[in-house]
């Protein structure tokens, strides 16, 4: 019988797509920690903290590693990032956080006009973007799409794939990790033999290894069953 | 007010004359013919316009036209008819040197304003995130068994979130959509959000919002409905008789949903029905009722609307009896906005 050589990410979607249905919210929330970049209190911390958020405010930031541990980031657009680029504030910070960690989803929050530069450039680099004096379920609207996105082993791979896309990683290359990664998750597999043998065999360059660890590290989030 | 006329003219291609407060024009050189023949000039710097007469023509950074027109040159070309008390006053370079002072002013005035606005709305939307969330902490510890208190902090909740979408209405003023991220959305949720915004407000003139009708559809666009659903109600509070009723009614179609909005207002004539959706227009029986108003609500909302690929129409059904001085009739307006049912998953 036929045998594909490759296994791509859709053959799993369908089984993980149903586990993930079947979390419940309050553990999914628990499970996720929120790193708050502002320089001042975020009015929606109590009530977040209240639907069962791992909300955790950071300040503005001296390093961008900071926020490392971080899977969800909420970003004020202003007054932030004083420490990069004072122009640019939280638009330039989103700007960093993207390249050193590009598996953390950034969502940026501003009380600002719309069509305010900053504003509009940080809404362009972030994931989403909330006003300021959104309601609640707006809030939790957004953060529970992007708890479902960190949890969703088939989400992850695909910004993955966009950011490997982004470093120019061969395409042979690409399709040789998804099919590792796809069998890693459909056997459950926790230590990932397969993506790891795939990234250990030579050839695989320090940059993309970093990425891949990253995807590893929020895989296993999802597979954890919170 | 300028000392010299000017012909301001924006990026749109509309134009505005204002008359030079110390040195006018004088009559024959500012008629409505006149003044399409000074549009005439493409280019910015000086050229020849009618009797001989110099325009010079300046840009701002927003590519505002400012053209001051016919001007009668000491340095310049002799014109071929003259006008009583019209004189040679001003060089060429004198011209440029107050053109360059004006545009300079009024950006530095635009931009000034624009830091202005938007540390105000900044200060705003922080300020009603507050009174929201600690409204909504509050009603969590005042136990059930005070409705009253209950019912008080809902009227706060309320108002909170009339402020947020005027505070969003003013904000998408000036950019509609400035990066809006399209999304599915839930029409239903959207409108009932609207209209018990508004209940508190409306019930203390003796006005009721009501809503009826079902729909399970999402459309999808940008996240700004809830703009559109504010403009129309808002008015209709705002322009309704006491203990008038506003009638919110929801249906769908196979490929569209509906949102009617009935209430009372000042009479809207037949010929002003096409213009109640342009920018800064506002209906004369509006006008004459003494209520505030911009004109620039509904145009916002039909343009809101467009970016649904979604329609808004309005119309009147019969007159009422002339209250307070100002005849009345009963409005609709309808809202149709296609069905997007699908949730892809994100595409990268």
């Amino acid at each position: 019988m036929f045998k594909p050589k490759f296994v791509s990410i859709e053959s799993v979607e369908k089984q993980t797509s149903r586990k993930l249905r079947n979390l419940a919210v309050d553990k999914k929330r628990a499970a996720i920690q929120i790193g708050v970049i502002d320089d001042q209190n975020l009015p929606a911390r109590d009530n977040l903290l209240n639907y069962g958020y791992k909300v955790i405010e950071v300040g503005d930031i001296n390093r961008i590693s900071d926020i490392q541990d971080y899977q969800i980031v909420l970003c004020d657009v202003m007054g932030v990032g004083m420490a990069f680029d004072p122009n640019g504030q939280g638009a330039e910070l989103i700007k960093q956080i993207r390249k050193q960690y590009p598996n953390i989803y950034i969502l940026a929050y501003t009380g600002n006009l719309m069509s305010n530069p900053q504003a509009v450039i940080a809404k362009e680099r972030a994931d989403s973007f909330i006003d300021k004096d959104a309601d609640l379920e707006k809030w939790s609207e957004i953060l529970d799409e992007y708890i479902d996105n960190v949890l969703d082993p088939v989400e992850n791979w695909k910004r993955t794939r966009k950011n490997l896309i982004e470093i120019d990683t061969p395409t042979l290359e690409i399709i040789e990790l998804e099919s590792a990664y796809a069998k890693d998750i459909s056997a459950n597999d926790k230590s990932f033999t397969n993506l790891k043998k795939r990234i250990g065999s030579g050839g695989t360059s320090g940059v993309i290894k970093s990425i891949i660890g990253g995807l590893i590290t929020q895989a296993l989030l999802g597979m954890a069953g919170v | 007010m300028y000392s010299i006329p000017v012909i301001k003219v924006a990026p749109d291609g509309s134009a505005s004359f204002l008359q030079g407060a110390l040195h006018p024009l004088p009559p024959e050189l500012t008629g409505p013919q006149r003044i399409n023949t000074y549009l005439q000039s493409s280019n910015a710097g000086w050229s020849k316009t009618v009797f001989g007469y110099e325009s010079f023509s300046t840009y701002n950074d927003r590519g505002v036209k400012y053209i001051f027109p016919a001007i009668y040159l000491c340095d310049g070309h002799k014109p071929s008819k003259k006008f009583m008390g019209y004189k040679a006053q001003f060089k060429r370079s004198q011209i440029e040197y107050y053109a360059a002072g004006i545009v300079r002013r009024e950006t530095e005035f635009r931009v000034g304003m624009q830091k202005e606005l938007n540390s105000f709305v900044h200060d705003l939307r922080r300020l009603s995130s507050t009174i929201y969330h600690q409204a909504v902490a509050a009603q969590k510890v005042i136990p059930n068994r005070y409705p009253q208190a209950q019912s008080l902090i809902q009227s706060v909740i309320a108002s909170q979130r009339m402020l947020k979408l005027r505070t969003d209405v003013l904000d998408r003023s000036g950019s509609p959509i400035a990066g809006e991220e399209n999304q599915h959305i839930f029409v239903y949720k959207k409108i009932d959000k609207v209209a018990k915004c508004f209940k508190p407000m409306a019930a203390e003139r003796g006005i009721n919002v009501n809503i009826s009708g079902s729909s399970h559809s999402m459309t999808y666009g940008p996240d700004v409905l809830e703009i559109v659903f504010y403009v129309i109600i808002d008015n209709a509070v705002k322009y309704s008789p006491t203990n008038g009723d506003i009638n919110i009614k929801i249906d769908e179609t196979d490929d569209n949903i509906l949102v009617h909005i009935e209430s009372i207002g000042p009479t809207v004539e037949a010929s002003e029905v096409e213009k109640i959706f342009q920018k800064g227009y506002r209906g004369v029986s509006a006008t004459s009722s003494n209520i505030n108003g911009s004109g620039l609500g509904l145009s916002l909302a039909s343009d809101l609307i467009d970016k649904f690929e979604g329609k808004i129409k309005f119309s009147k059904i019969h007159d009422e009896p002339s209250l307070i001085n100002v005849m009345h009739s009963k409005h609709y307006f309808t809202i149709e906005v296609p069905i997007r049912q699908s949730m892809p998953r994100r595409q990268y």
